[in-house]
């Protein structure tokens, strides 16, 4: 995928956490420990402040994650159940919506933090100097204040759903804040994200 | 303001906002908001996040994540590079025969995964390299690759069939049957370009001279084996009556992950974690470019752009096949500054109606539409299979890349002219397996 900036993808010093690492990282914050790997130590050292945050959006990450294996798993359960067993399903299609959605919003912060949001960059790349610097900076601003309103949105959407007691309209009918919960939790993760974001650019400038 | 103005200023905005190199996510949901916020006041913050949520939250949308998965799963194994040198073993002394075999993978792989970048990525990470050693010049390479990865959305399953039959409450499952025949017609097609170009400009690269005996063509076979279980497991599923797209999907995923651990000995914790994290990456990617488009429609239609710009096209009174074409125009340019998924999300519910008041078949036009974006995915400035291109093959300037495309840009649009003269190309099979459309 197209890096959002050339020089920001080598982080702070180039201390950027390479993929698996960050997993194995979040792995390993969740104490969970990975049979014949050992636990990678970053050469240059990190603002702790990043450091904290990207170990908050990685373990989302491995949330995100096994949100999908669990979506996967429930839908091949579901088609068991009904093709083969011949029952009704009635708590799967919820499950697999929400959790698949729920997913989408946990993991977003870590997929900023990885690059993994494609933009733009063939303008952005030919500049230089303190034209570029500006862009760059700009960039980053407008992305936090998108999430900042988001998060403010969904906040305001989870609280209605839990205060008025709003259930989903299907047959299991669960409390709506459960799954409306990942939306001001994403957005949140990526306003923090967008945070050490800065922090790394800035760390990388100076 | 007009609705004119109104949809210049928030296109500009978005151009601004894209420009800065920000996620499309992103830049897409605050050029929403500006426009949210001047058409409906600052108490439109209380609906943003309902609007993404009802937008995203549907079940067929569920099958996004699992066809990437299906992907991803195939793609961290060598499955890519066997695939393309069994293919080699038959096609290696026709002139650009490993050209022709790198673009057959990526039709067979689009047969197991929605999406174009992940067909690019996964063919192209060997597929290049292996080109360039024979002595392919960079543009040929990986015009051929971006060109081929396309197929990922036409063939089915597919990301953008979803979409559309989500936007158009269409049915995904004829959607996809109505992909087959055209995704392999511009197969054939691509084929019989890189056929004539490689002869006409004398590449001949096949392995040293070494030709292959009948019995060794044959013993490369099994190698495609896993390709045709996933592929035929996953339409068994998805037309066999057993289960809808988005159930198909799972089992698909299901299917695929067993397959690929068993045949290429996937058994360590760390190979499935690279899956999952791939397939975790790219389908946030897709779904918050979704979600973002679904506040950017709601912009569009607070604002009277939606329906300013129905009412002057249903206005202007033309010729049926005028009207396609300016709706291809439309379709073309929109695909070169947004992803497919975004453009389909936005003008899928606007141009539905057009099309089908002007007697066009809604299946075919999805066709259309599909071909339409995959130009899109190899044009600049946002081509998402140019920027996989550029990760994976970063020596190549994407100048190199553009210009080996081209070709590849005019098939299609001439296989859009072909699908014109026949739409039964695309309406033929959904019609045969389906039935007529009630």
């Amino acid at each position: 995928m197209a890096g959002r900036d050339d020089a920001a993808d080598k982080g702070a010093g180039g201390s950027a956490a390479t993929p698996d690492a960050a997993v194995i990282e979040a792995l390993a914050n969740a104490g969970v420990e990975i049979e014949g790997v050992t636990h990678t130590t970053h050469k240059a050292v990190r603002h702790p402040v990043v450091r904290i945050i990207e170990a908050i959006t990685a373990a989302f990450g491995v949330i995100a994650g096994l949100l999908l294996i669990a979506a996967t798993v429930v839908v091949c359960q579901m088609i068991f159940v009904r093709s083969v067993l011949k029952w009704s399903t009635i708590w799967q299609t919820d499950f697999v919506v929400y959790s698949a959605t729920g997913a989408i919003f946990l993991g977003a912060a870590y997929v900023l933090s990885q690059k993994g949001h494609v933009g733009v960059d063939f303008i952005q790349s030919g500049l230089r100097g303190g034209v570029r610097r500006t862009v760059d900076r700009i960039g980053m601003l407008a992305g936090f204040l998108f999430c900042a309103v988001l998060a403010y949105s969904s906040w305001h959407y989870f609280h209605e759903a839990l205060t008025q007691e709003w259930r989903t309209e299907t047959v299991w009918a669960i409390p709506l804040w459960i799954p409306t919960l990942p939306l001001p939790l994403g957005f949140g993760l990526l306003c923090l994200q967008y945070v050490a974001e800065f922090i790394k650019y800035e760390g990388q400038r100076s | 303001m007009t609705p004119v103005l109104a949809g210049t200023l928030l296109l500009l905005a978005l151009l601004v906002l894209l420009a800065t190199g920000m996620p499309i996510a992103f830049a897409l949901g605050l050029a929403a908001l500006g426009g949210l916020l001047f058409a409906r006041g600052p108490g439109v913050t209380d609906v943003l996040a309902e609007t993404i949520f009802g937008g995203i939250a549907n079940l067929a949308y569920v099958s996004i994540p699992m066809f990437v998965l299906m992907g991803a799963a195939v793609a961290a194994t060598p499955a890519g590079r066997d695939l393309y040198g069994a293919l080699d073993r038959w096609l290696g002394r026709v002139p650009g025969g490993l050209v022709l075999s790198n673009i057959g993978a990526c039709a067979v792989f689009a047969g197991m995964t929605g999406s174009s970048p992940a067909t690019c990525a996964a063919i192209g990470k060997m597929g290049i390299p292996e080109m360039m050693k024979r002595g392919y010049p960079a543009s040929v390479a990986t015009g051929s690759i971006a060109a081929g990865g396309t197929l990922g959305i036409l063939i089915p399953p597919s990301v953008t069939m979803i979409v559309y039959g989500i936007a158009t409450e269409t049915s995904i499952g004829r959607l996809f049957l109505a992909g087959v025949m055209p995704g392999l017609m511009l197969t054939v097609m691509f084929m019989a370009w890189a056929l004539y170009d490689c002869w006409r400009k004398g590449y001949r690269f096949d392995d040293a001279g070494r030709r292959f005996s009948l019995a060794e063509k044959f013993a490369a076979l099994p190698r495609v084996l896993p390709f045709i279980i996933i592929i035929a497991g996953t339409l068994y599923v998805l037309y066999g009556g057993i289960a809808t797209p988005s159930e198909a999907a799972g089992a698909g995923a299901l299917i695929t992950l067993v397959t690929v651990t068993v045949i290429y000995r996937l058994f360590t914790l760390k190979s499935h974690l690279g899956i999952f994290q791939s397939t975790m990456k790219e389908s946030v990617m897709i779904m918050m470019i979704m979600a973002a488009a679904e506040l950017f429609a709601f912009a569009l239609s607070s604002l009277f752009i939606t329906q300013t710009v129905a009412q002057t096209i249903a206005g202007l009174g033309v010729n049926k096949w005028v009207l396609l074409g300016i709706v291809n125009v439309f379709l073309l340019v929109s695909g070169m500054f947004l992803p497919p998924v975004a453009i389909i999300v936005m003008a899928a519910p606007l141009l539905f109606p057009i099309i089908v008041n002007a007697g066009f078949d809604p299946y075919w036009f999805a066709v259309i539409l599909t071909i339409n974006m995959e130009i899109g995915l190899i044009t600049p400035p946002v081509g998402l299979n140019l920027f996989v291109l550029n990760a994976i093959a970063p020596a190549i300037p994407t100048r190199e890349v553009l210009w080996g495309a081209l070709p590849y840009v005019l098939v299609m649009m001439l296989g859009i002219v072909i699908l014109c003269i026949f739409p039964e190309i695309a309406t033929w099979l959904p019609n045969y397996v389906m039935g007529p459309v009630q």
